[in-house]
């Protein structure tokens, strides 16, 4: 059959679910999927790593949730798993995230380096054992993970018996046609837009400085990121920097689906040693991997659309406000996302939620739902206006405890002369007093009475309104 | 003594489908295309020669087409809230799917706590001055959702008994287990969005069986399985009643069913339930099968993939116009490649619809998309051959990853064309059930009322 790579494509669609990727041990990797930007350089590296140092065999599960070897948030698991003599499967399932503002990685919770969790078809208690005896190992976390180990094994002979039973055979030669496909229709995608050089700075609040010039000539992106200054408080581990621009740049060039050793060869990136985008342990990571991320893509963007002068976008509102409702040994953890920005010919979409229960907030935790809506932006207007970001506004009936973090690039970058920045993230506290903004990270008790008001922001507009 | 008889009714997007069964073996089959055929005049004519043998019982399941589920197309409801949270769905779904038109979302000043205790007592001024605007717009259908109101429904009641009078249809969250107020409101929204065409359709049908049997002995089923008659709110827990009457129906209850329709192919695992349906509006609890759209559909589009190579785009082409082979379709899709297959032709609900000129423009649209593709394969026939072997392969590919047990059985109409792939397979079984969505409403429906007597 001529349309070998087309089922080999599907084949990977339908296998991949969620943040997944599989890869050949040669270091070929075939796809990655996910929604989440990191997910594109953390999964491969989680997996060459722990092809490394453990010599995985046919059935084999390594274990790890390290930011430093390919890890992303420390509350999700990274499972590489040997699903053949020659492919690997990587793939990463959350547990419960906590917020946690910290200076250590290894105060943000159970770190766990590259482990063999599996081997020889026996689950290794001793692994188990010690992770369980470990203070800040998560509930139930052994019980877990052997039902995650059964769930893969399940998911991979699956995937050997699909595969045999069609009679398919994944050779070295289709999978280099594929990767050189996929290169090629990158390359394509890339060079149908113009090309040109930009420069960009973003500042964040903390302190660090992003620059990045890129440069988009003969169908190849390169992103180079000297002048970036070192890590203050923000750090970004080096497989999660590749991940975010090579997910910002497939995205804005309609090439995610095709994300692989083939398409990864259009990307160039250039980081000086020591910046925070180069984060180095023990640094910790949660905020690189929600604001640092938002960042990153923030200056993606803003490159992007300084080169492509036609199709000019804005802002989007890339970090959400994450905000961590705790009381007694009970917390939840509230992420809002922000607007998309509005572009050249239509505005931008409003934010959504992941749905969760209003019902079930209150009768967990003492407050009252007094607003959830799209907030009524101020900024963001123009010819088409930024996607509203989020409110939500609580009112405490009892005292309980928080933390959040909101967009740490409130010092905002410039942008296009046609294009209008949306409102940024901001938390409020009203206590009798007249509303008071509060910082855009923090932790703090808030009383009975207390009425909190959280919102995303929203996206940037495009071209002048006509009022 | 003649046994009595049991009718089947499956009515979907574009095909409805009859089955007329005696001692559970079938005695008269009949597909209708919508387009073409009037569903109540089709079964009036179905059911006529057999008006002097008793038709015991009637199940039917009925699915509005998932396009009605836009309330731009069903028509307008009010969505009246607590308030605070009028917006709380439209946030919870895609932004492009919204459940109604701003200009009828409502707030009105009651609140309950999560303890079921009265913060704020609710007005009836407040609900009388929403009916009224919504009577001035026009609207004969209100939707309420209100906070906490599985906890204490006092206010739900006070509103609902208002609405009423004053002459509107008024829905309410069903009572259930479920804590999760997004998917049980949204559920009732939806079906404020359906009852009016869930209704004219429930009425065609009684019309088109008035004659041959009495309205009493003719049950609906949900997508849980379970039969109802007059009772409302059903509209959206039917949207995967016939999948779900097709694992029921199976008593072992120890294989996974591929079902290839004309309108879908889907993988039902029937010992594996799910609470809660993933819609573009959020999530909506429906009880039903665990069911698995595939990814290979038979109305699927042709198109040239990154790779400037053929391949099967992820946009469904409807049923109305149709695919080309049926003559006033414009756009390739999965089915035509089959075209010249007699098999196809001979598919109750097409036969005698397949138009040579038809089947003529889908080879000219294949062939000239072939000379821009990047293999330039200009024989017609090698070309299909190929688009069709990679159109089974990767069903078969999907199925076998998706299946819950080893065991599998493939049926529906599509079954002779796409099943052969799947004979070499010794876990599963291809059944001979062109029928077998009708006939499978009525082997499920005739046991889930003998389960409830």
């Amino acid at each position: 059959m001529n349309y070998q790579i087309e089922l080999l494509h599907s084949l990977l669609n339908d296998f991949l679910v969620g943040e997944s990727a599989l890869m050949t041990l040669d270091g070929d990797v075939l796809a990655v999927r996910g929604q989440m930007p990191v997910t594109y350089g953390t999964l491969t590296t989680a997996a060459t790593t722990a092809a490394k140092y453990l010599k995985l065999q046919e059935g084999d599960i390594a274990l790890l949730n390290d930011p430093y070897s390919g890890g992303s948030l420390l509350s999700e698991m990274t499972f590489v798993m040997a699903v053949s003599e020659d492919l690997l499967w990587v793939t990463r399932r959350a547990l419960d995230t906590k917020l946690t503002l910290v200076k250590s990685v290894e105060e943000e919770g159970l770190r766990i380096p590259p482990m063999p969790l599996r081997q020889n078809n026996q689950v290794n208690e001793m692994i188990l054992t010690a992770m369980q005896a470990h203070p800040a190992c998560p509930p139930k976390f052994v019980e877990w993970l052997k039902d995650q180990v059964q769930d893969l094994s399940l998911r991979a002979q699956k995937l050997i018996e699909a595969i045999e039973f069609t009679g398919f055979t994944i050779t070295g030669e289709l999978i280099e046609d594929y990767l050189k496909l996929c290169k090629q229709a990158a390359t394509q995608k890339i060079s149908e837009s113009a090309s040109g050089e930009a420069r960009v700075d973003v500042v964040l609040d903390s302190g660090e400085l992003l620059r990045l010039t890129l440069e988009i000539q003969d169908g190849k992106v390169s992103m180079d990121f000297s002048g970036t200054s070192a890590a203050k408080t923000v750090s970004l581990t080096e497989s999660a920097t590749y991940g975010t621009c090579f997910h910002a740049i497939s995205r804005h060039y309609g090439f995610t689906d095709l994300a692989n050793s083939g398409s990864f060869a259009v990307l160039q990136i250039t980081k000086p040693t020591g910046c925070w985008l180069v984060g180095k342990y023990p640094a910790p990571t949660y905020k690189g991997m929600t604001c640092g991320v938002a960042a990153l893509q923030s200056a993606i963007e803003l490159a992007l659309a300084q080169i492509h002068h036609k199709q000019e976008t804005s802002l989007s509102g890339h970090c959400a406000l994450h905000f961590d409702l705790r009381s007694g040994d009970k917390h939840h953890l509230l992420r809002l996302p922000g607007g998309e920005a509005a572009q050249a010919d239509r505005d931008g979409s409003c934010a959504t939620l992941n749905p969760f229960s209003l019902e079930q907030l209150e009768r967990d935790f003492p407050v009252k739902v007094l607003r959830v809506d799209q907030r009524q932006s101020n900024g963001g207007k123009g010819k088409f206006n930024g996607g509203r970001g989020l409110i939500l506004k609580l009112q405490m009936r009892e005292e309980a405890e928080a933390t959040w973090l909101a967009d740490l690039t409130l010092h905002r970058p410039r942008l296009l002369k046609n294009c209008s920045h949306g409102d940024p993230c901001e938390v409020l506290i009203e206590n009798g007093e007249a509303a008071k903004q509060l910082p855009v990270l923090g932790q703090q008790k808030f009383a009975k009475q207390d009425v909190l008001t959280l919102c995303s922001g929203s996206g940037g507009g495009y071209g002048r309104s006509e009022q | 003594m003649q046994n009595s008889l049991l009718l089947g009714v499956s009515v979907g997007d574009s095909f409805a489908e009859f089955s007329l069964l005696s001692d559970s073996n079938s005695l008269a089959q009949k597909r209708v295309y919508l387009s073409r055929e009037n569903l109540k005049a089709s079964l009036t004519q179905f059911v006529a020669p057999y008006k002097d043998q008793q038709i015991s019982k009637a199940f039917i399941s009925l699915r509005v087409p998932k396009k009605l589920l836009d309330h731009r197309l069903s028509g307008a409801v009010a969505h009246v809230s607590t308030e605070g949270v009028e917006h709380w769905l439209d946030i919870c779904g895609s932004p492009e799917h919204t459940l109604t038109n701003k200009d009828l979302q409502f707030s009105v000043r009651e609140r309950i706590l999560a303890d079921g205790q009265i913060e704020l007592p609710l007005q009836n001024e407040e609900i009388e001055a929403i009916a009224a605007k919504v009577q001035l717009m026009d609207c004969k259908k209100v939707c309420l959702n209100f906070l906490h109101s599985a906890t204490n429904p006092v206010h739900l009641e006070q509103a609902k008994k208002i609405f009423q009078e004053k002459g509107l249809e008024v829905f309410v969250p069903e009572k259930s287990d479920n804590p999760h107020e997004v998917s049980r409101w949204t559920k009732n929204a939806l079906n404020a969005t359906l009852s009016g065409v869930f209704s004219e359709l429930k009425s065609e049908l009684y019309a088109g069986l008035e004659s041959a049997i009495d309205k009493k002995n003719i049950h609906f089923l949900d997508s849980a399985g379970d039969l109802f008659q007059d009772e409302n709110q059903r509209e959206v827990g039917s949207l995967f009643a016939s999948l779900s009457a097709l694992g029921l129906a199976d008593p072992s209850n120890s294989a996974d069913i591929l079902y290839l329709g004309l309108e879908q192919f889907a993988l039902i695992s029937p010992s594996q339930w799910e609470s809660a349906w993933q819609s573009p509006w959020g999530p909506v609890e429906v009880r039903r099968l665990k069911t698995h759209t595939l990814g290979i559909q038979p109305t699927l589009g042709i198109q040239l993939n990154s790779f400037s190579r053929f391949d099967f785009s992820n946009h469904q082409e409807a049923w109305e116009p149709g695919p080309m082979f049926l003559g006033r379709g414009q756009k390739m899709s999965l089915l035509d490649l089959w075209s010249d297959n007699s098999k196809l032709a001979k598919i109750a609900g097409l036969e005698d619809r397949v138009s040579t000129q038809g089947i003529q423009r889908f080879k000219n649209a294949l062939l000239t998309l072939s000379k821009i593709s990047s293999l330039r394969d200009t024989d017609l026939h090698h070309l299909t051959k190929e688009l069709q072997s990679l159109s089974v392969q990767r069903l078969a590919m999907e199925s076998r990853l998706r299946r819950q047990t080893k065991k599998l059985k493939v049926t529906g109409p599509l079954a002779p064309l796409f099943a052969n792939i799947f004979k070499k397979d010794p876990h599963t079984t291809i059944l001979d059930q062109e029928f077998c969505e009708s006939e499978s409403t009525a082997l499920w429906g005739a046991q889930a009322l003998k389960g409830a007597q």
